[in-house]
């Protein structure tokens, strides 16, 4: 199977360089639609679902590989492999800020930098560690994920209500978007939300841009903190938002701390 | 009524405090900056408490505030709605409302705002339990089935395995339709392709052999009467073509009423089994057969023992009785040699016999000129064949032919066929002997004119007690050995030996051959037979505790004007070694008091005893007792009845 058809991989844009998006835990990589244009001027941008997300082949979904976050990972860097000549601009979003910490890591050649939005090492509360959450609120989570595929899947998309200043979003896009195999979305959940790679912080040799937001449960500032002062060659940047995607809800703002980056890398 | 505004209805503002759902009015990022009364009351809060103080979200259980970030805030973002997600609401006083949630993004002024509408939920969230619950179980009662399946599939691969290795297959026939199924073990015995077999109970009874059928359905039927399990062997027609045999094992089961339904049943490819049936036979069959010749054997020996004792007892009671003149001596003397050297063949020919088959005999091979051997035994041979009045041809090639043989095996190979051709050629007869060179190898043939021997006796001749008829029938008797014997010593020899006979009344033909030495044309040099006349006087003395074999040596050796004394155990014995100072003893080994061996090593101990030839007398000439008299010091060895010519030559050789 190829890789395209696997992941969904969708490019554009023209570039010396080449930006990696990958989206979070919830959706797919519409998630990217405010963000990714912005850069298209400069880089090449390459935009893909993860396996299990979105428009990826389900069929590919293997419990064993996907069972840790090193099966995206893999994932990841065969997608650097084939769709980008040097290294890359990686931009992960929540639990693909991870993703491509681990890919990093193992292949830091293929990176020359990283940009994290609203990622976390551990959401789980150990000790001194704040991750946000005890392990009940994870199990109530869980819960509430499956009480929502009830009727989440199949009613979602009829019950779209106009969005007359957005026009261009038709049915195609309603009718996939944060969709998913609920038996895949439990197991993605289990995986994303029990995941500890806080060990693996300090190996990170690229460097790195932390964007957190200023009000964002799933990843509150005490984890942004904690990764800073854990990963060499980071950079923290705090955006003014409330909420955990400011690449929807202040993309400009994020554009920006993003652009900032890359310049002070001189890519 | 008119459509006009009705002062009697209630005001859009009442309508909307106590809706009968819950409506909120948020800010982009969840802020409450309107709630009615209805939403209010349902989570136990008052307005002022949450109109500009909290977000919506923070309303939600912590799964819900997760689900708000992950999949909420995008959807109306990029949507701009979200339908009917069902979320669990905290009430102030700390429990939970079930909600089903309807948002809207929405511009009001220039203004983006987020309009939702909650309901609560509690039966279909009970309902929601249920259905939860019950898909849990579902899917653990899926899981427990899978695994079931899993072992029961684990299970019948086991049982397929051992089905297999144990060569059965199983199969049922449903007696109402005749419809049969077959395992695919079954198919596979059967040498079918998997799913080939007809599935009929024809298709079946077609492999079997017909002449089986009848007691493979005999035993079918009376097992479905009585309700009895059933066992039948019968032979079927594997795929490959050859008949097999199966055992085939099965019973009926029944309705209510009693009325067979199904026939179940194994069946079990027993041809190895059976083979090996037949095998068993076939070796008991063997063993019988030689235990019957050994009993013959047996009866034969203790004839042929007695044949020789009888005449020598009459002329032991001849010797009692008269006082005889000097012919009637040399007759007794003749009788007494004649049936000595019969009985000593014999009692020869069963040691050479035992010794080969047990792999112990040793050849003594030199350079050997085959017509020296073949004057041997013509030499030994020649009383028989006079007394039978057979003629006798021989045929030498010119030419000598040199084999590295036992030259006293090689003449005994001869005899032995000649004696053989003696035997079983009637008085009168003629014996052909012939030997010729072929190639690198010799061979010898004996041809005689007698019975001949028929052609299914043929292939069993050279084997051990194997007679053409019992020896009581016949007057020549033998032990029935000789052959066996002749064929021992050519083997030995790496040559091969073969019988032939047109049948019965037609002659025999025995073929020897053997190869020759190597560097064959160089003729061995002939051994000088040394002069019987010059022996000189010796002081001989004789250990044996058996007086008369003591007493008859000595008086032998006193003959040729020796010195002789004897004694009858260990202990004399070394006493009067000590006195006589012998050159040569005799010494029996199975003495009383001490034996043989030691009263040889004692005797080497001595001074006086360090260069006397010593001599071992032993009943049994085996390899072990050769050994172990040359350990204990004995110069010689010689086995028992001593050959007074082989004593004759150790006293030439004492120069």
């Amino acid at each position: 199977m190829s890789i395209q058809v696997r992941n969904h991989v969708q490019t554009a844009g023209q570039g010396q360089s080449t930006m990696v998006f990958a989206h979070g835990f919830g959706c797919d990589q519409h998630m990217w639609r405010l963000m990714a244009p912005q850069f298209q001027g400069r880089f090449k941008t390459v935009l893909f679902d993860l396996v299990g997300s979105g428009s990826s082949d389900l069929s590919a979904y293997d419990l064993d590989k996907y069972g840790t976050l090193h099966g995206y990972a893999s994932d990841l860097i065969e997608i650097i492999d084939e769709f980008a000549d040097g290294p890359v601009v990686f931009v992960g979003h929540s639990v693909s800020a991870c993703i491509g910490m681990l890919a990093a890591i193992a292949a830091p050649e293929r990176f020359a930098a990283q940009v994290m939005v609203g990622p976390s090492p551990c959401y789980i509360n150990d000790g001194d560690y704040i991750g946000g959450f005890t392990r009940p609120d994870i199990d109530d989570l869980l819960s509430t994920l499956e009480r929502n595929y009830l009727g989440w899947s199949s009613t979602m998309a009829p019950a779209i209500m106009g969005s007359p200043t957005q026009p261009e979003l038709g049915q195609e896009l309603t009718n996939s978007f944060c969709r998913t195999d609920p038996d895949i979305a439990k197991h993605f959940a289990r995986v994303t939300f029990l995941s500890d790679h806080r060990a693996d912080l300090s190996n990170v040799t690229t460097p790195s841009l932390i964007l957190q937001c200023s009000e964002d449960i799933i990843a509150p500032q005490s984890v942004g903190q904690y990764m800073h002062r854990s990963m060499p060659r980071s950079t923290l940047r705090i955006i003014d938002n409330v909420g955990h995607c400011p690449h929807l809800s202040a993309p400009s703002a994020s554009a920006d701390a993003i652009g900032d980056f890359l310049r002070q890398l001189e890519i | 009524m008119p459509a006009s505004a009705n002062p009697m209805l209630p005001t859009a503002e009442t309508l909307f405090e106590h809706a009968a759902s819950g409506l909120l009015l948020t800010s982009t990022d969840g802020t409450i900056l309107r709630a009615n009364a209805t939403f209010c009351r349902w989570i136990g809060q008052d307005a002022t408490d949450l109109i500009g103080q909290r977000r919506v979200q923070e309303l939600f259980t912590m799964g819900g505030r997760v689900f708000y970030q992950t999949h909420w805030s995008p959807l109306l973002q990029i949507q701009g709605s979200v339908a009917e997600v069902k979320l669990d609401m905290l009430h102030r006083d700390g429990g939970h409302v079930p909600m089903l949630l309807n948002a809207i993004r929405r511009q009001h002024g220039g203004t983006t705002y987020h309009e939702l509408a909650v309901i609560v939920v509690r039966d279909r969230h009970k309902y929601e339990n249920e259905l939860v619950q019950s898909r849990k179980n579902a899917e653990a009662a899926l899981a427990a089935q899978h695994e079931a399946q899993k072992a029961l599939q684990e299970t019948a691969d086991v049982l397929g395995l051992a089905m297999q290795g144990g060569q059965m297959g199983a199969w049922s026939r449903n007696l109402a339709t005749n419809q049969v199924w077959w395992s695919s073990q079954l198919e596979a015995l059967m040498g079918l392709p998997a799913g080939s077999f007809a599935g009929t109970g024809s298709g079946f009874f077609d492999l079997v052999h017909h002449e089986d059928l009848p007691k493979l359905s005999e035993a079918v039927e009376q097992a479905v009467t009585l309700g009895t399990d059933y066992s039948v062997e019968f032979r079927f027609r594997h795929a490959a073509g050859q008949w097999r045999w199966m055992e085939g094992r099965g019973r009926a089961v029944y309705d209510e009423q009693g009325t067979p339904v199904t026939l179940y049943g194994l069946g079990i490819d027993i041809t190895d089994r059976k083979h090996s049936e037949d095998q068993w036979q076939e070796i008991s069959e063997r063993l019988a057969q030689a235990d019957r010749r050994k009993d013959e054997f047996l009866a034969t020996l203790a004839h042929e023992l007695r044949n020789p004792l009888a005449p020598m007892r009459n002329v032991v009671e001849l010797l009692n009785l008269q006082t005889l003149d000097a012919t009637q001596l040399r007759w007794t003397r003749e009788v007494l040699e004649r049936q000595l050297q019969h009985l000593t063949h014999l009692v020869d020919d069963l040691l050479e016999v035992s010794r080969i088959t047990q792999g112990k005999l040793e050849l003594r091979r030199q350079r050997v000129e085959l017509a020296h051997a073949v004057q041997g035994a013509l030499e030994a041979a020649e009383p028989l064949v006079r007394a039978a009045s057979h003629e006798l041809s021989v045929d030498l090639p010119d030419q000598a032919i040199v084999l590295d043989a036992d030259p006293t095996r090689l003449t005994q190979i001869i005899l032995n066929l000649l004696s053989n051709a003696t035997k079983y050629t009637p008085p009168g007869g003629r014996i052909w002997l012939s030997v010729q060179q072929v190639d690198e190898h010799a061979t010898l043939t004996v041809r005689d004119s007698g019975l001949g021997i028929p052609r299914e006796h043929l292939s069993t001749i050279f084997e051990m007690f194997s007679q053409l008829t019992p020896a009581l029938e016949r007057s020549q008797g033998g032990l029935g050995i000789g052959l066996a014997l002749v064929r021992g010593l050519v083997e030995l020899h790496g040559g091969t030996v073969s019988a032939h006979s047109d049948g019965p009344g037609q002659g025999s033909e025995f073929k020897v051959t053997l190869p020759l030495a190597p560097n064959h044309h160089v003729v061995a040099t002939q051994v000088d037979t040394p002069d019987e006349g010059v022996l000189r006087t010796r002081r001989i003395l004789v250990v044996d505790d058996n007086e008369d074999a003591a007493e008859s040596l000595e008086m032998l050796l006193s003959l040729h004007g020796h010195e002789v004394r004897s004694a009858g155990d260990g202990m004399a014995a070394l006493r009067v070694a000590g006195e006589f100072l012998p050159e040569l003893t005799l010494l029996d080994i199975g003495l009383p008091k001490l034996n043989g061996y030691e009263v040889a090593k004692l005797i080497r101990q001595q001074p006086w005893g360090a260069n006397m030839l010593l001599v071992a007398v032993t009943g049994w000439g085996q390899s072990q007792d050769k050994q172990a008299a040359d350990e204990a010091g004995f110069d010689r060895h010689l086995t028992k009845p001593v050959d007074p010519q082989e004593l004759m030559s150790i006293l030439r050789e004492m120069a």
